[in-house]
């Protein structure tokens, strides 16, 4: 009976470790997250020179005015530009982990942030759970903009 | 009688089995921090070196102490049943390769170890843990937002003690703008003063502790001054980053760095060991 004790946790003991080693391996092969240039770049918008530091700025070829992006890091980090950003006219849209709001719904992030870190705990989602709401700034007089698939900024996975 | 029969048909002793809990706890907790440490590449030696130093001197001081200690856990009477169920049940949680799970895991150990009347060095290690699961918890990205909030505060106060020493100076946000010599930093939540808030209580349980003394609600106050005593530090320091670019260098990547942890480890240990000096009639407890 001893042995069979000890066995158990000789055995969970291993299976920490064991567990941890393949964690580490599944992180490693996990998807990086997207280059939001990238993500520009393939909806055909051409980088421009924005004029907030900190910031991205893309045109489109039907529309004058530039889409300016800002990421907004859960530890404050783009909090400044963002404000920024916000007081530019035109029409926000907050992307995190595959949701697009037209404002910073807190407790929506919070639970997809909670909802993904759960799958992340139980094994189901590899790679970190990403920290960074972005924040895009379409041009209101281009509607057409709106209708792109922003949420490839943050996608769920 | 009754403890031979016991003995007959128990596997381990209380003693063994807290033993074995608290090495399962172990690998669950600095499994995550080197994990979570590395950068890239393999797990080396090296990486692992690196990340249980830069994990901190109190967190490795607490498992060090628990080690020591791990021993005087448990009695030497035989673990029933459900205890020894009880103790499975809160290393399975270690499996979990997550911070979350590990966070857990060190809080139900102390609960385990504290209740219902655990001995004296199963009630120290229970402190260490809990002071060491809210130390990874207050410092996790979970806490982040709240750091990001106060931060936002450090960037009100900074410019007021800039103003108090003569200096023109603004905040925005996070933003901290000292317009006399044209320069300006952005708090971050791992700026924050209340960012090593976790590491000052768990310095104070773990210096408690190696002074061989139980930390006690009466322990309170001294644990407030040196929490208040951080905040403070690092509001100097922030405003002295905020001085001017090469200031902010040094303080942040170069000598000012040593300086800054002296002084905080000076203050981390100062309270506690007043708080140990000053207890009436206090008895260090083997």
């Amino acid at each position: 009976m001893k042995v069979l004790v000890r066995g158990i946790f000789g055995a969970l003991a291993a299976l920490v470790l064991f567990a941890q080693v393949t964690r580490t391996e599944t992180d490693a092969q996990a998807r990086p997250p997207p280059d939001p240039a990238g993500v520009l770049a393939a909806f055909g918008l051409r980088p421009a020179a924005s004029t907030l530091p900190d910031t991205l700025a893309a045109l489109a070829p039907d529309c004058p005015q530039p889409v300016t992006l800002v990421r907004v890091d859960f530890n404050g980090l783009g909090q400044a530009a963002a404000r920024s950003v916000l007081a530019l006219p035109g029409a926000p849209r907050f992307v995190y982990l595959g949701a697009v709001g037209t404002q910073a719904d807190a407790v929506s992030i919070a639970a997809r942030w909670a909802a993904a870190s759960l799958l992340r705990v139980l094994g189901l989602r590899a790679g970190e759970v990403s920290r960074e709401v972005v924040l895009v700034m379409l041009p209101a007089s281009c509607p057409r903009l709106a209708g792109l698939d922003w949420s490839k900024l943050s996608p769920w996975s | 009688m009754l403890p031979a029969r016991l003995a007959a048909v128990s596997p381990i002793s209380v003693a063994e089995l807290r033993v074995w809990t608290l090495l399962v706890a172990g690998l669950a907790y600095w499994g995550n921090v080197v994990r979570t440490a590395r950068q890239a590449g393999p797990i080396g030696l090296d990486s692992v070196a690196e990340a249980v130093i830069r994990n901190g001197a109190f967190c490795a001081a607490a498992w060090v102490l628990i080690a020591a200690q791990a021993g005087g856990a448990g009695a030497a009477e035989p673990a029933g049943g459900r205890r020894i169920a009880a103790a499975v049940a809160v290393c399975l949680l270690g499996v979990a390769p997550s911070r979350q799970t590990a966070i857990l895991l060190l809080f139900l150990l102390g609960v385990q170890l504290a209740w219902p009347a655990g001995t004296r060095p199963a009630r120290k290690i229970a402190a260490l843990l809990f002071a060491v699961g809210f130390d990874m918890a207050w410092t996790s990205p979970y806490a982040l937002p709240l750091h990001a909030a106060v931060a936002n505060l450090d960037a009100q106060v900074v410019p007021a003690l800039l103003r108090g020493v003569g200096l023109a100076a603004g905040a925005r946000g996070n933003l901290v703008d000292n317009a006399s010599s044209g320069f300006g930093i952005e708090v971050l939540a791992r700026c924050a003063s209340s960012y090593p808030l976790g590491g000052i209580c768990l310095a104070f349980v773990v210096t408690s502790v190696h002074l061989r003394r139980f930390p006690r609600w009466r322990d309170a106050p001294w644990l407030a001054a040196s929490l208040i005593a951080s905040a403070v530090l690092t509001e100097i320091r922030l405003a002295w980053m905020t001085m001017g670019k090469a200031d902010y260098l040094w303080l942040h990547e170069g000598g000012g760095v040593t300086l800054y942890t002296f002084a905080a480890v000076g203050f981390a240990v100062l309270f506690p060991l007043l708080a140990v000096r000053s207890a009436p009639g206090a008895r260090p407890v083997p």
